[in-house]
């Protein structure tokens, strides 16, 4: 690790300036992800701007129509909260399901997304679920907001404030993890919101992306039986020592009929 | 005087005693070598290779030496200055390789040529590991890269990268045992030859400690201090006089505290272990090094990596007329002080438990272009059975037998007992088929059909797969000693070396049932040259066999020392006092009795009651060696059944069940736990565990995000059940009982893996089974049916 300057920020607006102030300088959320990237040596920030004193980026509100999630809710608070049990519980069981107790314990939600690792599972449900971004400056469709391999529409010194997830009819979440990492190698998580079916897929590709064919299908009867028809192409997906784009393809059919199963389940 | 009783049932041989050493380790209080910090000590920081094959046409290091808090900044070219040597080789004995073998140079850095991934170029020595590591960034290595090969595969190929020019082919070493010309006449009468290519894959050890050293030059006295995370102190200390400083034993001292795992992987000297007290001679300041897990993964010595081409001559019936193997080991770029072992040694297994009539194996010791590789959890064993299980299995399946019917037709008999082998492997004892029949019964071998409707009707595949094992244990001598102190305390002074084998408990539970002595007052000395005349450490399931024996010797010893004593104390003859339960009594006359704990103070009284010989008035010890010789033959029956997700190719182990036969038992606990996590390691190598090189060299599984563990959360229970047939040839009649896990679980596994894939017609899966893997397997086998 080389040496770095540490500030606990006390407020959007400072965290606002210094990132303006310097321009090598980064937030740091839970950490999980950056920690050990400067362990590594592989990341020099000149400066590390901790948000969790944010107040704005602080607690659950589990409203009739939404729930909002602060940027800096650890997913261990998601995971345990009575409120999203109910209102979204594929979000809950989603949450619970992230890396180890430690990690659950330090990750946050805007650090997740922020970083938009295509192994990681929030990106899933924030666009499954058709979630709002409220950043320092705007709010941000899901469907925008991944925009490519580890890139988000966010803008240089743009920090997530919360995360706005519309209440559904039910939902349910899948993953098929790394043998080795435990990460997602290829994931689903399908909704059925208000506005329509949503399938959003993690793991295989290089940023999480709508399945279109399944939403199609699932449009007709949500039921996994309904995607025995459908293919997940293997074009442009992911390939490594664990997974062929073959192999992912497939479990991409297999984690959209069980996230099928496991949204019929917990509604 | 009357002595009270001691009860030994609680605590004595046999006992499920819970280990002693837990407490420490358990609540933060064992004291590894990070735990060691010396007075005025640096930082030590190893800069590695970030290729594999390449020339060094330099190396400037001044820049490194600007960065505050470098201390010194050494490299290859630094310690051939110096006159050092080179890491030795000690497990080709010339005996069996006839002496003809390439021997390699292994210096700490290199400074000519780097052969592996994360070779040592530039040994940089700090205030801080800050920076070290700052200045080793500024260290310019001018590479000149060269093509690699680091697999067997690429090695042995037409055309290969030499590792050593002088090694043509990339051979290092060629043996062989058995009888060619019998064996090609057993396959020229066959009626069915059955040929298979065997892959064990190359693992990492990854103890939970990664390695740690600490250097330190007295010079004053001209002597030498290491503090190692190693698994060998004894072995350590002597290579490092006798092989790299040159200098007398007595003025290297080797310290190791308690040590987290090791696996066979930590016993050896590491370069490492020679940086730290060559440059603390060079600073004049003590200097630590510690491994993270990335650097564990680039330096530690591997295990395994072999590939056996088996060949099973057979009649229709199922007998087995020879068996022919060619054997390519993998031993990496350098030879290690045990890196020959596994292959020369494990090739001794490859009869299994069966009299095969005929049998001829080659073995050709293969370098390449990666780390070297050692002794791993079995060492040769596990890969040996492999070759034999999968044989058996492949040669039913042809013949269309049932794998345990082909198994009884060729087992050993016990009457056959002691059965040389046609590799001129001689085992004492043995009883396969009563051993495979109480593993059919532990696993319900005969309930599986009813399981595999169930599982199908989850829509999963099921397969039950049964391998037998045996492996050798107890290698060369050992010497125990205990000592009485002057309150009637006992320290065993042990020359083997416990690193997660619980010795704390069971030798104390040994000498508790030979002496009598109450386990409290038994205090545990092993892994400090000062102590210890010799020892030889802990490998090979060797502990329980040569140090128990030993340590018999040693107690034994003491009753005759203390029996001297005893009769002067009491007033009688020395004939006539019985000793039992830590108590001499005369058996004649007033049947007056005294306890081993009055002798022993007697032996320290400043004042004793009665004067005592000077040899017996000066404390009371006693000492024992012991040598196995012949060797043990531990064995036993694994069973798995897996249930497989046809979808995803999940693999998912749903039942284990193992009998052992490890001779007798000195505590069923702590076997317990050895062979619990033999089986995890084994399952690990079966399923997840593979060290991966490209085809450059580079190292593709360098974290655990890559390189699959083994979890809890893998396993179901194992049922274990225990099948003594006690070994004659050594006092306590125990074989080893370390390493049955990772020797028997592989075969199983695969085993039943395959009986699961059978309805689409598969024969073969080499380990590890991914997920991957045999998803794709099914792919293949249905697109070819």
């Amino acid at each position: 690790m080389y040496d770095f300057a540490y500030v606990r920020a006390k407020s959007l607006d400072e965290v606002t300036r210094l990132l303006d102030e310097h321009p090598n300088a980064r937030p740091l959320s839970g950490g999980q992800t950056l920690i050990p990237t400067l362990k590594q040596r592989l990341n020099r920030p000149s400066m590390l701007i901790d948000l969790q004193d944010i107040p704005e980026t602080q607690g659950i509100e589990v409203g009739e129509h939404e729930v909002s999630v602060g940027g800096m809710t650890r997913h261990a608070d998601v995971a345990g909260h009575p409120g999203i049990a109910k209102a979204i519980p594929a979000l809950a069981l989603l949450a619970s399901g992230i890396a180890d107790p430690q990690v659950r314990h330090r990750g946050t939600i805007g650090g997740s997304i922020s970083n938009n690792d295509p192994a990681a599972d929030y990106p899933a449900a924030v666009v499954g679920l058709g979630a709002r971004v409220i950043t320092t400056r705007r709010s941000i469709e899901a469907d925008a907001f991944f925009t490519g391999l580890f890139s988000t529409a966010l803008e240089p010194g743009e920090i997530v404030v919360r995360v706005i997830f519309p209440r559904v009819r039910r939902a349910g979440y899948c993953k098929i993890p790394n043998p080795a990492s435990g990460y997602v190698m290829a994931g689903c998580f399908v909704a059925e919101t208000h506005d329509g079916i949503r399938v959003a897929v993690n793991g295989a590709g290089p940023c999480v992306f709508r399945q279109r064919d399944f939403e199609t299908a699932l449009a007709v009867r949500f039921d996994a039986a309904s995607l025995e028809g459908c293919g997940q192409s293997a074009q442009g997906l992911n390939a490594d020592m664990h997974a062929s784009a073959d192999y992912r393809a497939q479990l991409v059919k297999v984690a959209a009929k069980r996230a099928v199963a496991c949204a019929l389940r917990l509604a | 005087m009357k002595a009270d009783p001691i009860s030994k049932a609680a605590q004595g041989i046999g006992a499920p005693l819970p280990r002693r050493e837990d407490l420490r380790m358990l609540t933060g209080q064992g004291r590894y070598a990070d735990d060691y910090n010396l007075p005025n000590q640096a930082r030590g920081y190893v800069l590695r290779s970030p290729v594999a094959h390449a020339w060094i046409r330099g190396i400037d290091v001044s820049g490194a030496l600007d960065v505050p808090g470098v201390i010194a900044v050494l490299t290859g070219e630094d310690y051939v200055a110096d006159g050092l040597g080179h890491i030795p080789c000690v497990s080709i004995p010339p005996t069996i390789t006839g002496k003809t073998y390439h021997k390699t140079p292994f210096p700490p850095l290199e400074s000519e040529r780097v052969l592996a991934i994360g070779s040592g170029v530039a040994f940089v020595v700090a205030e801080t590991l800050a920076a070290a590591m700052d200045a080793a960034e500024r260290i310019v290595v001018d590479y000149e890269a060269l093509p690699a090969a680091p697999t067997v595969e690429a090695a042995i190929a037409d055309g290969a990268p030499l590792v050593w020019p002088e090694a043509t082919g990339n051979i290092c070493f060629h043996h062989e045992l058995g009888d060619a010309a019998a064996t090609d006449a057993a396959f020229a009468r066959a009626d069915k030859i059955v040929a298979s290519r065997i892959r064990s894959q190359r693992v990492a050890g990854n103890p939970l400690e990664p390695r740690t050293a600490i250097g330190a030059y007295y010079e004053a006295e001209q002597r030498y201090h290491l503090t190692s995370s190693t698994a060998n102190p004894s072995r350590v200390r002597l290579m490092l006089a006798e092989h790299i400083l040159k200098v007398p034993a007595h003025c290297v001292h080797v310290v190791a505290g308690d040590v987290g795992g090791g696996f066979g992987t930590k016993g050896g000297l590491y370069p490492e272990e020679i940086l730290v007290v060559w440059a603390a001679r060079r600073v004049g300041r003590p200097v630590k090094w510690i491994s993270d897990r990335s650097e564990a993964f680039l330096s530690d010595f591997n295990g395994r990596d072999q590939i056996a081409d088996a060949e099973l001559a057979l009649t229709n019936d199922g007998t087995v007329l020879g068996m022919r193997v060619l054997v390519n080991h993998n031993l990496g770029c350098q030879l290690g002080p045990s890196t020959a072992h596994p292959s020369l040694v494990g090739c001794r297994m490859l009869s299994g438990v069966y009299a095969f009539p005929a049998m001829h194996v080659s073995i050709n010791g293969i370098f390449t272009h990666s780390r070297t590789l050692t002794t791993y959890r079995g060492a040769g064993r596990p890969e040996a059975t492999l070759v034999v299980e999968r044989m058996l299995d492949i040669a039913a399946a042809e013949l269309g037998i049932d794998p345990i019917e082909i198994r009884r037709r060729n087992l050993i008999r016990p009457e056959q007992m002691p059965y040389t082998t046609a590799i001129n492997e001689t085992y004492d004892c043995g009883e396969f088929e009563a051993i495979l029949d109480e593993g059919l019964k532990l696993s319900d071998w005969d309930g599986f059909p009813a399981r595999k409707v169930a599982s199908e009707a989850r829509g999963l595949l099921r397969g039950r797969g049964l391998a037998l094992y045996i492996e050798v244990c107890g290698t060369i001598s050992d010497r125990m000693d205990i000592r009485f102190d002057a309150t009637g305390g006992l320290s065993i002074l042990a020359g083997t070396f416990s690193y997660g084998q619980g010795h704390e408990t069971s030798y104390a539970q040994m000498v508790h049932e030979w002496l009598g002595v109450p386990i409290e007052k038994i205090r545990f000395v092993q892994g400090d040259t000062d102590k210890l005349a010799n020892g030889r450490g802990t490998f090979g399931s060797r502990s329980m066999t040569i140090g128990g024996s030993a340590l018999l010797g040693a107690c034994n010893e003491v009753i005759a020392k203390g029996r001297r004593v005893a009769a002067i104390l009491l007033g009688c003859v020395e004939d006539a006092l019985e000793f039992r339960d830590g108590v001499y009594r005369e058996t004649t006359g007033e049947g007056r009795e005294i306890t081993l704990d009055r002798v022993a103070r007697a032996t320290y009284a400043w004042g004793a009651p009665k004067p005592l010989p000077a040899d017996l008035w000066n404390g009371l010890e006693g000492r024992g060696f012991f040598t196995a010789q012949p060797q043990n033959y531990p064995n036993g029956c694994y069973t798995a059944e897996v249930e497989i997700d046809p979808e995803t190719g999940d693999v998912k182990l749903d039942r284990i069940a193992a009998v052992d036969d490890v001779g007798n038992v000195i505590n069923p606990l702590v076997l317990e736990g050895q062979i619990h996590g033999g089986i995890v390691q084994g399952a690990g190598q079966a399923l997840k565990e593979q060290i991966i090189h490209d085809a450059d060299g580079q190292l593709l599984t360098g974290a655990f995000t890559d390189y699959a563990m083994p979890k809890a959360s893998d396993f179901c229970e194992f049922r274990l059940g225990m099948r003594a047939v006690p070994t004659q040839t050594n006092p306590l009649g125990v074989k080893g009982g370390a390493e049955t896990g990772t020797v028997g679980m592989p075969p199983a596994i695969i085993a039943a893996i395959i009986d699961a894939l059978a309805p689409y017609g598969v024969r073969h899966i080499d380990m590890p089974a991914t997920p991957l893997k045999v998803w794709e397997t099914i792919q293949h086998a249905k697109r070819a049916q």
